[in-house]
């Protein structure tokens, strides 16, 4: 990696983003690595190497990766911080700016393109209103606009 | 021959033991403390009554510690111990030379040499313990700061000289000889040359920033030192302008060469558009405001690199560093518009301070020995300060300086000394004294030996290897060492043996075991020297020759002699005896050498029953 290629003005981006403040504080002590649950549990998941990704610049790789999205908010790691980076705050930060970076995360994109397609979380098709009918229910029509207005995305192909 | 004196003074470990006996079978007198010609104290001079102390000033008294050497175990044995120890003390009393004979008061001025804050702070010290002080200034007065301090502050701190402080300028120590107490100093002046006498000598040879050695060499037109460093001509413009700041990494790296790295560190990433990063081998944060400095430079969004030693590489052009970064242990090049390389403090030492007979056995890597603190060196009252001994500028000269003065003051202040006695119908002028004195004391001037007044420690290495037996501190010469040998090891019982503790360590252990009851063999002899290495070849041999069937000689662990290498030369000249021993046939197990601290009496305690088996095996 050339360090020259990196952004250095991504960790002052996170750095004035609300909650952001403290990341470039770290030392890199691990503190917070140590005391996080989820690092137990997902390999990959090691607060102190995304911040110090966050620090060198390596800002698409941060953005783009489905680690940021997996924290609990369980806060542990901002008890333990000796400098105060108070990393629970500053990976919201880092989120904020990656969905207005068109990042989010995995599961969400798919919801966002079911409501996108279908105005629903579920699909209804004639097979449902059949259902609907039978049990003396009314049938419902699928009506995306709202959300496409609202979510700001054009149709992913679903029916109009 | 004086007629010696028993003075009995009842103490702690002495319970049941009757002087009386002790003093006919060591064959003294038993005094009540009275008129003496010569005299033996049961105790310490530390432990003795003042009154007592007082009294006896002037004469020949030999302190022994007999409590330490008689130990536990039935009364008889304790009662045949005291005897022996009695004998031997009174031996060496009897023989004894009044101190006064061989003092010499120390001159009591001061030379300070060289220039700086550090030269000024000690000069100011000095002058205020009360010494006539000649401050040598190499340069003029405006000039006599060095290039690593503020000429303002070291302008002012001139201006407050004491008046007994005499100031010259513009002159140079040339030439150095002496020790503590009576140093002849060379010094060249604009105009002539003069000499004159100093009780003490302190060196504050110029200081300056330097780039250490262990800097990697990058390309000459984007390498700047700090001190060279202008922050406000540095700005990015459309691309980020990449600055990396080296402190120091290797392990001479000192807080004050981190502190300035961090600084312009910090200053440059203050720059708009500027990405600096750090590279630092340790953090070194333990200055004031070290600490917060370090993190004022992180937040201002300084990169702090880690790198072990010799982790940071550079390309062949110079251009590029290569490292791995301590987080992700990955491999990260970065090709730097500009390399900041930190400097620390540095002195080099006047060149004549490498003559082997002003320093003696002062090996130039010493400084951090534990007995040379406080800018000491290995010659007694030759002091070495200020950046030549890594000294950060401001206050931590000035407090290096107080030390020095302090210590100097100490030295020159105390009670008249006693100094080794030359017998210069005996001496060669070979030298072997100048080389093996430890402190420096023993100088060569005007045709013969001539020790100086004020630096003896009396530890005996000269008199140990003097080959003519022409020298020896007072109380400490062969005939004496060998007469109460001979007296102790006459009263001694059984089978005899000589155990040689030094004072800081043998003797402390022997004490805590005697007065812990420990049942030593009974013809124990302890003999306490002020260090091992009074203890030659000779004294080892004549202790044989005198009835004892085994000789353990105690020193301190390696590198903790207070004179410095005393220890190993014992542990060599047991080893020589030893063998000649084996060389006439006999055995040469009967001459030991241990390493030993105070606090370890049951390595002795083991080490003494061993020799009094192999001595009993005959």
């Amino acid at each position: 990696m050339l360090l020259n290629d990196c952004d250095p003005g991504f960790k002052h981006q996170v750095a004035a983003e609300p909650g952001g403040q403290g990341i470039k504080a770290c030392f890199a002590c691990a503190a917070c690595t140590a005391r996080c649950p989820v690092a137990g549990h997902v390999e990959g998941y090691d607060p102190r190497r995304l911040i110090r990704l966050v620090l060198l610049g390596r800002r698409e790789e941060v953005l783009a990766s489905p680690l940021i999205w997996l924290c609990s908010t369980c806060y542990s790691c901002q008890e333990v911080c000796p400098q105060q980076v108070s990393f629970t705050e500053v990976l919201t930060a880092i989120k904020n700016i990656a969905a207005r970076a068109g990042y989010g995360p995995p599961a969400t994109e798919a919801v966002i393109d079911q409501l996108a397609a279908h105005g629903r979380l579920l699909e209804v098709g004639e097979f449902e209103n059949q259902r609907r009918t039978d049990l003396g229910l009314p049938e419902v029509a699928e009506a995306p606009a709202h959300f496409q207005k609202v979510l700001g995305v054009e149709p992913a192909g679903g029916k109009s | 021959m004086p007629e010696v004196s028993l003075i009995w003074i009842e103490e702690a470990g002495l319970e049941g033991l009757d002087p009386a006996k002790a003093a006919k079978k060591a064959g003294v007198a038993l005094s009540d403390g009275g008129l003496v010609e010569a005299a033996v104290v049961t105790t310490t001079e530390a432990r003795a009554p003042r009154s007592l102390v007082n009294r006896l000033k002037g004469y020949p008294v030999k302190w022994l510690d007999l409590a330490a050497e008689v130990g536990g175990g039935p009364l008889a044995l304790r009662q045949a111990r005291a005897a022996a120890a009695v004998a031997r003390a009174a031996g060496s009393a009897a023989l004894g030379t009044m101190a006064q004979r061989y003092t010499r008061q120390p001159n009591q001025e001061v030379l300070v040499a060289g220039r700086g804050l550090a030269a000024v702070a000690a000069a100011h010290q000095a002058a205020a313990l009360g010494h006539p002080v000649l401050l040598a200034l190499e340069t003029t007065r405006a000039r006599a700061a060095c290039a690593d301090e503020k000429p303002a502050e070291v302008k002012r701190a001139l201006a407050g000289l004491p008046a007994q402080v005499e100031v010259v300028t513009g002159t140079e120590l040339v030439e150095l000889l002496g020790a503590g107490g009576d140093f002849q100093a060379r010094l060249q002046g604009p105009r002539r040359t003069s000499r004159r006498r100093f009780g003490a000598v302190v060196l504050a040879p110029p200081s300056a920033y330097a780039v250490p050695g262990d800097m990697p060499a990058t390309a000459e037109d984007i390498t700047l030192p700090v001190s060279r460093l202008k922050p406000k001509q540095y700005q990015g413009g459309e691309q980020w302008l990449q600055a990396a700041v080296i402190a120091p990494l290797g392990p001479g790296a000192t807080a004050h060469g981190f502190a300035r790295a961090v600084t312009a560190a910090l200053a440059l990433q203050k720059r708009p558009r500027v990405q600096v990063t750090l590279f630092l081998g340790e953090a070194k944060v333990a200055s004031e405001g070290g600490e917060r400095l370090y993190r004022d430079a992180r937040r201002q969004g300084v990169l702090a690199m880690r790198v072990e030693p010799g982790g940071l590489r550079v390309s062949r052009d110079g251009r590029k560093l290569s490292f791995d970064d301590p987080v992700l242990g990955e491999p990260v090049d970065l090709r730097p518009d500009l390399v900041v390389l930190s400097e620390e403090v540095t002195g080099r030492a006047p060149a004549w301070l490498d003559n082997p007979l002003v320093t003696t056995a002062w090996d130039q890597d010493l400084p951090d020995h534990p007995r040379l603190q406080a800018g000491r060196t290995a010659r007694s009252g030759l002091y070495l300060i200020g950046g030549a001994r890594g000294a950060a500028p401001g206050d931590p000269r000035r407090a290096q300086a107080a030390a020095a003065a302090a210590d100097l003051h100490g030295l020159l202040s105390g009670e008249a000394v006693a100094v080794p006695a030359v017998r210069d119908v005996l001496c060669a002028s070979c030298l072997t004294c100048v080389r093996v004195c430890p402190h420096g004391v023993v100088c060569y001037a005007e045709d013969h030996i001539a020790p100086a007044p004020a630096a003896c420690l009396a530890c005996g290495v000269c008199t140990a290897e003097c080959p003519a037996e022409a020298i020896a501190p007072p109380g400490w010469s062969n005939r004496e060492m060998i007469a109460s040998l001979a007296a102790g090891l006459k009263a001694a019982a059984g089978d005899k043996l000589v155990l040689f503790a030094c004072r800081n360590s043998g003797m402390d252990a022997a004490r805590a075991l005697s007065l812990a009851g420990h049942q030593w063999p009974k013809g124990l002899l302890m003999v306490p020297v002020n260090c091992a290495g009074r203890v030659g070849v000779q004294l080892i041999l004549r202790a044989l020759s005198l009835g004892a069937g085994g000789v353990l000689v105690a020193g301190c662990h390696q590198g903790n002699c207070r004179s410095l290498n005393g220890n190993l030369r014992a542990k060599l000249r047991s080893g020589e005896a030893a063998d000649l021993l084996a060389q006439v046939g006999g055995r040469p197990e009967q001459v030991r050498f241990m390493h030993l601290a105070s606090n370890q009496p049951r390595a002795l305690a083991q080490a003494v029953a061993e020799l009094a088996q192999t001595a009993g095996e005959k």
